[in-house]
């Protein structure tokens, strides 16, 4: 039962039993104490069971003891009540709202209907002001029918999300390319001027395209859309003067909404209650220390986010304390909602290869129109008839527009997607593989890509000596039997003891894995304890809490009191080492109390600022043991005289495999860029543990308006820095942008809500899987599922080899295609009649064409791609010198393709018989090019083997089948116009097919071998 | 033996954009030393358009914020407005860590004449020192009443009494000679640029009563060699087209090397001073030269002394010492020469150790180097700098008299 332990007027402390141990009794007693008029204020703590109160100075303790006994009464019926009807005895009453959930279409229009919400200096206001700008009342809340006047008024919490593509886009899309308007006009002509068959080959193969495109970039999207978090935020709101869970959608301006550890804050409030409430804003502010929030208002009007300690944010996790706010602002008028905007400003961009395909493709379609009234005028001139000119120059214009190309740019694409999905990269757009193999500049955030994002204790000084910890603390060897039995056992005993006992960090071991719930430094304190060996839960239970000192404005440490036998208290202290040092008489030194003096103390400062230097967050450690009984309300005054332990630093460590991920990019000549909010010596610290600037001097940018400066300058400056330091995250996107026009090929990793607007500007933008934020995750182009870096090195090498592979395939099809053209463009020029007949030129492209450029495109990953530096975007895909070589190899094949025709003519005259032997030498030839076009480098002289590509040689078996096939089957031989051939012949096709691609092999150029 | 002539020196304020970068550089040498005293550094430092570029190259067994010592530097210079400030300009910092050069690490308090030997020059460079009786700090008085002016420029600047000038400023003295010796004040120059952030609607007139009676006056208060009716004094605004300051004209580090020595009086080194730790004899030799040149005048061996000091390569003694007196020494040059040899501190380790080099900027408040930078590194008397003082005159008058 209740018992009163202190009074002074206006204030009891009481030691309710009931109370420890059990959040629930407390989150119930303070819904309802605030609903009171006698108290004004209270501070529940389950972990001592104790309850402060403060009230109206009129009223008697004994009123204020008798309310509270009824509300304890009222609980435990309730809990009773709930726990026989088989409901979890919480109190938080999961009441969902009457109606049915609204569905996502509806919040949609509820949300393009809505009004402005205005906009006020809130953290100037006073609670009350607040209160009643909004509309509200702290105890009850909004009434329902309020809160859905206003959820109408005001639209739905939710942010504008970017619609997917639907499958009817996503197909139309497929056919919106000039080739495949080509292709459907030449089909389109064949079809009126009667040749069916043709229509109907060549919108088979624009068919097959669409259908694959189709398939795999459905398949792509849908996987993205997955990853979309598909859990509902929820939120703890008052309304009605119940206090319920809602879907955090509903809240509108005015709600009162309660702030637990561990939740996401739903929505902007200003907060009007807090106990020690502290909140975690890195989504927002790239800020990894939680900050502690206040109700009191702030006087200056022009704060930056950061200061705003009096406001929560939507998308922010609260870490510890409680507290009560009122929404403010909702959906697309929150900060978050901002950056949100700012992301749909940041424009999308095409990459390289993209665009050149694309001006590939229109520069083929004109040349080939050309080509084709050419021919059809000179053949009109000489007399042939209108129809078959039409048709021969038809066949010509669709032999010189490689079909396949686009079939084999979206398969390449596609394939690699699922490969990449494998390796758990999960790729948004097909461009992104592009981008992957193209980029040049890597920017790498550091909280979260390059560190762990979690405190951990790095260095441990002690006793005048400093302990490096690589391993998380198991360097430490404790005897802790023998340092429970007395704490002045060894100062890193004493240090760790006092870190654990003067912490607030929950120990939470409900199934294997035990939890920390506490901030990030307690945590890591707790951690390192655990490491080292110590039986937290032993040690906590063998020196009982008795009171808590809490860190204040004036006061950098705090102390905790504990029981010890023979009736001492042991006073355990942490906090900032320079106030510390200066409570401190004495220090511990191997097991030796030493008294310290200005000299010492001087020497222990620098330590601390030699440990501060490294970027390392210190507290330190000391302690004194005091008789009991003590005076708690005078706990203060029992810290001085302490007797010094240590200093212990922590950092937030830098992710083992990023040394190495750093060196394989820079082989790759690839450049990393590292961005962090860290001040210049800390920046520069971790930046050279890296490796960053490789052979380089490391130059860091450190500034605060970068946008201020010409563009220029900031142009010029941006492609030569290493680190860009104290950086904001409007920064970001200036520096993505700048890079980009430098030149570069920008690929920039993020995790939280300020990256996104620099993750879609940039050409790759990369966002961490099971770390990131639902924002990030939506805009980035790359995901990477495990957060494995060394796994994008990877993707880069894979988009390398796609790149390189749809070059191979370019190759091949524009090389065949030009020994098509030559050879039916010559014959009817010089008037030697065809070499080629439509249908044979049909063929070739349909069925030769495909496969093999296709299972080129499908060519392994080569050893050395990730040992060159990237491609030059600006150097074309296909350029003078590859249109040199390529012609060469197709003027080699044409060569020996006529050759073989005019040996035709002068043995059988005109006719099918020299036709055949043109065609099936001239197919022949193609199909054996393709393994030169393998590779650049290696020729099938070269003693180095290419790793086996099966997919080709089912390709080149399987259409030397099918040319076999079309030659025994004898519907598809008259359609071909392929007559029989003898033995001489086919010795002559035979010699006419190897000897191109031994001469173009011969000739190849030789690149540099390092 | 000069004869009539026109001598004019230049100063400039600490506000210019070269002795900013000057005062920077030698604002990271001094924390480096605070903190390692047997740390090298040297730090360059280049000011334009509100980019401030560091290339620091240090071996040091320590870390420091390079940025934010630069940002210090500019706020404390006065540079605190919307278009050019400590907090809102960017840096970009080069930085290059030097493995630690244990030759190079030695505590020279604990050395012996042997091994001071052994600590070697690294590179060859020729070091001029001068001193004249032309003034009491015995500097000559051009460049002695420049500094003045530029120093009154500053004060009026940080005192209020003329508040709307920027930190930027520039002045020129012209002193006319007769016989070798100052005679008159033939023209003085000040060069001002009036800040931004103030509404100046003063007129030209006005600005020039204000200057000349708050500048050019006090600058001359207890000067022997005043400006006289015929002096020719020119208060002009610089106009740079916009603003004052870096944003208007760039600076670098090391580019005012006659502002820091003799305002082109006597002799000097071509390199610059400023940001260089004390194991560069460039640096270092020039103020033992100075110490030896002002030692000879103070004992009254001579009115103009030039000492010039050759440092060789690999030697740890000066390669060579001349002295010059310009025909006005009592005793002949060698023997000055010799006397210099033997009582004076040439070998870098003795000069470190004599002026305590490496010690200084951890004893004097708010850096030593720092101070340097601005209105001379010789010839001062604001500031305690060891090669200034006369301890030796009386040990050579006793010698060579």
């Amino acid at each position: 039962m209740l018992r009163v332990i202190s009074t002074v007027p206006g204030r009891v402390r009481f030691k309710v039993p009931e109370l420890y141990r059990s959040r629930d009794l407390k989150y119930f007693l303070e819904t309802h104490l605030l609903k009171s008029d006698t108290i004004t204020d209270f501070k529940a703590n389950e972990l001592t069971g104790s309850l402060l109160v403060r009230f109206k100075h009129e009223t008697p303790t004994d009123r204020i003891a008798q309310e509270i006994t009824d509300l304890i009464q009222k609980f435990s019926e309730e809990n009773h009540n709930n726990r026989k009807n088989g409901q979890p005895s919480s109190l938080v009453k999961r009441k969902r709202l009457k109606q049915e959930d609204i569905s996502k279409r509806k919040l949609r229009q509820l949300l393009q209907d809505s009004g402005q919400q205005p906009s006020k200096p809130w953290h100037q206001l006073s609670t009350d002001e607040v209160l009643k700008l909004v509309g509200s009342d702290p105890h009850k809340g909004l009434p329902s029918r309020e809160a859905e006047k206003r959820l109408k008024q005001y639209g739905p919490n939710i942010l504008p999300e970017e619609a997917a593509r639907s499958s009817f886009q996503i197909l139309m899309d497929q056919f919106l390319t000039v080739p495949v308007g080509l292709l459907a006009a030449a089909a389109g002509l064949s079809l009126v001027t009667g040749g069916v068959v043709d229509a109907i080959a060549i919108m088979t193969v624009v068919g097959i395209n669409a259908v694959l495109g189709f398939v795999t970039e459905s398949q792509s999207e849908k996987t993205i859309h997955s990853l979309k978090n598909l859990v509902r935020p929820m939120a703890i709101v008052v309304r009605d003067g119940e206090t319920k869970e809602i879907g955090a959608e509903y809240l509108v301006p005015g709600d009162i909404i309660l702030l637990r550890p561990g939740h996401y804050v739903p929505a902007d409030g200003r907060i009007i209650h807090a106990e020690r409430l502290t909140i975690d804003e890195s989504a927002l502010t790239g800020e990894s220390v939680p900050i502690l929030k206040t109700p009191n208002p702030i006087k200056d009007d022009q704060i930056p986010i950061n200061d705003m300690v009096n406001i929560c944010f939507m998308g922010t996790l609260v870490t510890g304390g409680q507290g009560v706010a009122v929404v403010v602002a909702t959906g697309q008028f929150t900060e978050m909602g901002k950056i949100h905007a700012l992301i749909g400003e940041a424009e999308n961009t095409k990459t390289p290869m993209e665009r050149e395909l694309d001006t590939l493709g229109t520069k083929l379609v004109m040349a080939s129109s050309i080509l084709c009234v050419g021919v059809f005028g000179l053949g009109i001139l000489r007399g042939n008839s209108f129809l078959y000119m039409l048709k021969t120059s038809l066949s010509l214009a669709v032999a010189a527009v490689p079909e396949g190309l686009p079939t084999v740019a979206t398969t390449t694409l596609a394939l690699g997607i699922k490969k990449m999905r494998e390796n758990h990269i999960l790729i948004r757009t097909m461009n992104a593989v592009e981008a992957l193999g193209a980029v040049q500049v890597f920017c790498m955030d550091k909280t979260g890509t390059i560190t762990e994002n979690r405190m951990t204790v790095v260095e441990l000084y002690t006793g005048n000596k400093s302990i490096t910890l690589k391993k998380m603390g198991t360097e430490i060897s404790i005897s802790w039997n023998k340092a429970l039995d007395d704490p002045a056992f060894t100062e890193e005993a004493a240090t760790l003891i006092i870190a654990v006992l003067c912490n607030e960090s929950e120990l939470i071991e409900n199934g294997e894995t035990p939890r920390l719930n506490g901030t990030p430094t307690e945590n890591a304190l707790i951690d390192l304890a655990m490491k080292a060996g110590m039986d937290i839960k032993q040690v906590r239970k063998r020196f009982p809490l008795q009171k808590i000192l809490y860190r204040s404005e004036n006061r950098n440490w705090m102390a905790s009191f504990h029981q010890m036998e023979h009736n001492q208290i042991l006073v355990a202290v942490k906090g900032s080492p320079s106030e510390v040092v200066q409570l401190s008489t004495h220090q511990m030194i191997q097991g030796n109390l030493v008294e310290l003096n200005d000299n010492s103390r001087e020497d222990l400062l620098i330590q601390n600022e030699r440990m501060a230097k490294y970027g390392l967050r210190n507290l330190a450690t000391a302690y004194k043991i005091i008789e009991g009984p003590f005076n708690k309300d005078e706990a203060d005054s029992y810290v001085k005289e302490l007797i010094f332990t240590g200093i212990v630093g922590m950092a937030d460590p830098v992710r083992e495999e990023v040394p190495r991920f750093i060196e394989k990019l820079h082989r790759a000549g690839i450049k990393t860029v590292m961005i962090t909010g860290d001040q210049a010596p800390t920046a520069y610290a971790i930046g050279r543990s890296i490796n960053i600037s490789g052979d380089e001097p490391l130059q860091i940018l450190d500034s605060v308006s970068f946008s201020k400066l010409d563009k220029e300058a900031r142009v010029s400056i941006c492609s030569r820095v290493h680190v860009f330091a104290r950086v904001s995250p409007a920064n970001k996107l200036e520096i993505v942008e700048a890079l980009k026009e430098a030149g570069y090929i920008v690929a920039m990793t993020g995790d939280g809500v300020n990256d996104s607007p620099a993750l879609k500007a940039a050409d790759l933008g990369v966002a961490m899987g099971a770390t990131g934020t639902d924002v990030a995750r939506e805009v980035a182009d790359v995901i990477v599922e495990d957060d494995n870096l060394e796994t994008l090195v990877m993707a880069v090498a894979q988009g390398r080899t796609i790149n390189t592979n749809v070059k191979k395939s370019l190759h091949f099809l524009l090389a065949t295609n030009m020994s098509e053209i030559m050879v039916s463009f010559i014959g009817n020029v010089a008037g030697w009649g065809q070499p080629l007949t439509e249908m044979q030129l049909l063929w070739i492209n349909l069925v030769t064409d495909i496969f093999p450029g296709l299972a080129l495109s499908m060519e392994p990953e080569h050893e050395e791609v990730m040992e060159k530096p990237p491609r030059n975007p600006n150097a074309p895909l296909v350029g003078e010198s590859e249109l040199k070589t390529w012609g060469r190899e197709a003027g080699v094949m044409t060569a020996t393709s006529l050759g073989a025709y005019f040996y035709g003519i002068s043995r059988y005259g005109l006719g099918p018989r020299a036709s055949t032997l043109s065609f099936l030498s001239l197919t022949a030839s193609q199909l054996l090019h393709c393994l030169s076009c393998r590779s650049d480098d290696t020729t099938i002289f070269s003693h180095e083997t290419l790793p086996p590509n099966p997919h080709l040689n089912l390709a080149l078996w399987g259409t030397f089948a099918l040319q076999g096939v079309a030659m025994f089957i004898p519907g598809l031989r008259s359609l071909l116009g392929i007559s029989r051939l003898g033995l001489l012949d086919m010795a002559v096709v035979g010699a006419a097919s190897t000897a191109p691609i031994l001469i173009n092999e011969a000739l190849k150029p030789k690149g540099d071998k390092k | 033996m000069r004869k009539d002539f026109v001598f004019t020196s230049h100063s400039v304020t600490d506000g210019h954009p070269d002795k900013l970068c000057d005062q920077i550089s030698d604002a990271i040498v001094d924390r480096f030393l605070q903190q390692d005293s047997q740390a090298s550094v040297v730090a360059e430092c280049a000011i334009s358009q509100a980019i401030v570029f560091l290339a620091v190259q240090f071996g040091a067994n320590l870390l420091i914020d390079i940025p934010n010592i630069a940002r210090n530097v500019i706020n404390q210079v006065g540079y605190t407005g919307p278009n050019f400030s400590g907090k809102t300009c960017t840096a970009l910092t080069s930085i290059q860590e030097l493995p630690l050069d244990t030759q190079d690490r030695f505590d020279e308090d604990a050395l012996s004449d042997e091994e001071m030997d052994r600590i070697k020059v690294r590179n060859n460079a020729n070091c001029f020192g001068f001193a004249c009786d032309q003034t009491p700090s015995l500097m000559p008085l051009p460049i002695h009443l420049a500094h003045k002016l530029s120093r009154a420029l500053s004060l009026a600047r940080i005192k209020g009494t003329v508040p709307y000038l920027s930190p930027d400023g520039k002045t020129q003295v012209g002193v006319e000679y007769r016989d070798g010796r100052p005679h008159r004040i033939q023209s003085i120059v000040i060069q001002y640029c009036p800040s931004e952030d103030y509404n100046l609607n003063l007129s030209k007139k006005r600005i020039q009563e204000e200057l000349t009676e708050t500048v050019v006056r006090p600058a001359f208060d207890n000067e022997p060699v005043a400006p006289d009716h015929k002096t020719r004094i020119y208060i002009r605004k610089i106009y740079y087209g916009h603003g004052c300051g870096p944003t208007a004209h760039s600076g670098l580090t090391g580019r005012k090397t006659a502002v820091d020595t003799y305002g082109e009086y006597a002799r000097q080194s071509g390199s610059a001073l400023s940001g260089k730790d004390p194991r560069r004899t460039d640096r270092i030799g020039a103020y033992a030269a100075r110490y030896a040149a002002k030692n000879i005048v103070a004992a009254g061996l001579a009115r103009e002394c030039e000492v010039q000091i050759t440092y060789s390569i690999g030697l740890s003694a000066p390669a060579s010492i001349q002295v010059e007196t310009f025909g006005t020494g009592k005793v002949e040059e060698e023997r000055l020469a010799k006397a210099i040899m033997k009582h004076f501190p040439l070998r870098p380790a003795e000069i470190i150790r004599k002026f305590r080099l490496r010690k200084l900027p951890r004893e004097v408040k708010g850096g030593f180097y720092r101070k340097l930078a601005a209105y001379g590194q010789v010839g001062r008397t604001d500031i305690g700098i060891p090669w200034e003082r006369g301890d030796m005159a009386d040990l050579l008058r006793e010698e060579l008299l």
